[in-house]
């Protein structure tokens, strides 16, 4: 059977040839999941810059 | 020196009264004599102040149950009538230097535990354990009848003596080092007093046995503290209370001093803005409750003071200490330490006092520092007791301080301080 070719995408990443290695950002509960099924991964505890208020900004400017 | 400056300085103060306080239980005396401000014909509650008009029912409800135990009315008709009539004078706990736990009722006979922090040289009374738990429940849980009332009697005159007798034979209990130990035994002191439990046992039971009192006596009160659960959690409001107070009034400090809420409206206090709150809608705590019947629906929003333990880095601050009280809520070991890591980022700075080892042997952070929670937008994790609309607890369980909180503090600290007027 022919093998179907490989994209250009897949021959720069590898990704369907290696198992996936994944940085998890935000929700642990993928990264649990994930870590469950043996697959190597990492989780990064970031989160958005949280915005406040025009004004609640600018006194955090002056006074942190 | 610029005002950043003058803010990190007053924080690094403030945080010290919270890190390298110094706690001892002294004495057990009726409010009237240990509560600064207390006065007759006055009751005090928990949370931010508010009416008798907009109380909850728990609350009512500990008006006219402290009516009738100080004998200020012959029934509960007449007891409203006073209160209506503004003969007796209604405060938050939070404004003196105690602790309204639960609906945190207190008057001038209710007899309450004294804690001296002797670095910070200010004292404390907290509301004592209510003992067992009992068919009648318990004052503290917006509950009241004559049974309830005889028990806070009993309490007073036949369990305290001995209690008393020992405190003025050995000076007084070291709060500080039953907290620290504790905190490595699966305890963050707010949920969880199992091992303070056992190690308080373990230094006042010795202590109560060797007084020269009848054993049936004494037998009464070493029933009554080992026999009641979570009976250290008193102290250990006491202790974060007293420390809380130093810092109150340090001018240019953005830390917080009070997390409280009195099942309408959740407040904070700021050390360099003494006397004021900053409220908002109190939060409802998402957890476990104690029996099936219950839903969110039968939850009381966000009542009582036992946030005070938070304010000195335990409780929710404390989650990578007790993974136990968070798997209590599903959470698992890896969400109870990122609790706590997440807590850093809000914090002035760690206590060295409170080594945890599912931290890698890390301090706990401690000291919430407003202007962070408002950077992160990380609110604190508080850890409590759920209450029922019509009294006794149905569960435990956490919630988050509300912004809106921290919004409008930041908004008075800067008409105090800002030079951009």
């Amino acid at each position: 059977m022919d093998q179907k070719p490989e994209t250009n995408a897949e021959k720069k990443t590898g990704i369907y040839k290696d198992k996936p290695a994944v940085a998890n950002l935000g929700i642990m509960l993928f990264y649990q999941a994930l870590a469950d099924q043996g697959c190597k991964c990492v989780q990064i505890n970031w989160i958005p810059e949280y915005k406040q208020s025009e004004e609640i900004e600018e006194l955090l400017d002056e006074f942190l | 020196m610029d005002v950043k400056q003058r803010i990190a300085e007053a924080n690094q103060q403030a945080a010290e009264c919270l890190t390298e306080n110094n706690p001892y239980w002294v004495d057990i005396r009726p409010a009237g004599e240990c509560v600064e401000g207390l006065e007759d014909h006055m009751i005090l509650h928990s949370g931010p102040p508010v009416d008798y008009e907009n109380m909850v029912m728990l609350h009512r409800r500990g008006m006219v149950s402290a009516m009738l135990f100080e004998g200020w009315a012959k029934d509960e008709k007449e007891a409203v009538e006073i209160i209506r009539s503004g003969e007796i004078k209604i405060d938050s706990a939070l404004n003196h230097n105690t602790v309204g736990a639960g609906t945190g009722i207190i008057t001038k006979s209710v007899a309450m535990n004294v804690i001296e922090d002797r670095r910070n040289h200010t004292t404390a009374a907290t509301f004592p354990a209510e003992g067992p738990v009992f068919q009648g429940g318990f004052c503290g849980w917006g509950l009241y009848n004559e049974g309830i009332a005889e028990n806070l009697r009993y309490m007073r005159e036949e369990l305290f003596p001995p209690m008393r007798e020992m405190l003025a034979k050995n000076g007084g209990i070291a709060i500080k080092p039953i907290l620290a130990e504790s905190m490595q035994m699966g305890d963050e002191n707010h949920t969880r007093q199992t091992a303070a439990d056992l190690l308080f046992d373990k230094q006042v039971l010795p202590e109560l046995f060797e007084l020269d009192l009848p054993k049936e006596q004494i037998m009464h009160t070493v029933k009554y503290i080992v026999e009641t659960p979570r009976f250290f959690h008193c102290y250990g409001q006491g202790a974060s209370r007293a420390a809380a107070i130093a810092a109150d009034g340090m001018e240019y400090s953005t830390m917080v001093t009070a997390v409280a809420g009195n099942g309408v409206e959740f407040g904070i206090k700021i050390a360099s803005l003494p006397g004021q709150w900053f409220t908002a809608k109190a939060p409802m705590m998402k957890g476990r409750y104690t029996s099936t019947k219950y839903t969110e629906k039968d939850q009381l929003p966000w009542i009582g003071d036992s946030c005070v333990v938070e304010v000195a880095g335990m409780g929710g601050i404390a989650a990578a200490a007790s993974p136990i009280v968070c798997n209590l809520r599903g959470m698992t070991l890896q969400e109870s330490i990122a609790q706590s890591r997440e807590m850093e980022n809000i914090c002035i700075t760690c206590n060295p006092n409170y080594v945890i080892p599912n931290l890698d042997f890390d301090c706990l952070p401690v000291g919430i520092d407003m202007r962070l929670v408002l950077k992160t937008g990380i609110c604190p994790a508080i850890h409590g007791g759920m209450f029922s609309y019509e009294g006794g607890l149905i569960g435990a369980g956490m919630a988050r301080v509300p912004m809106e909180c921290f919004q409008k503090a930041m908004k008075a600290f800067a008409a105090k301080y800002s030079d951009r007027k």
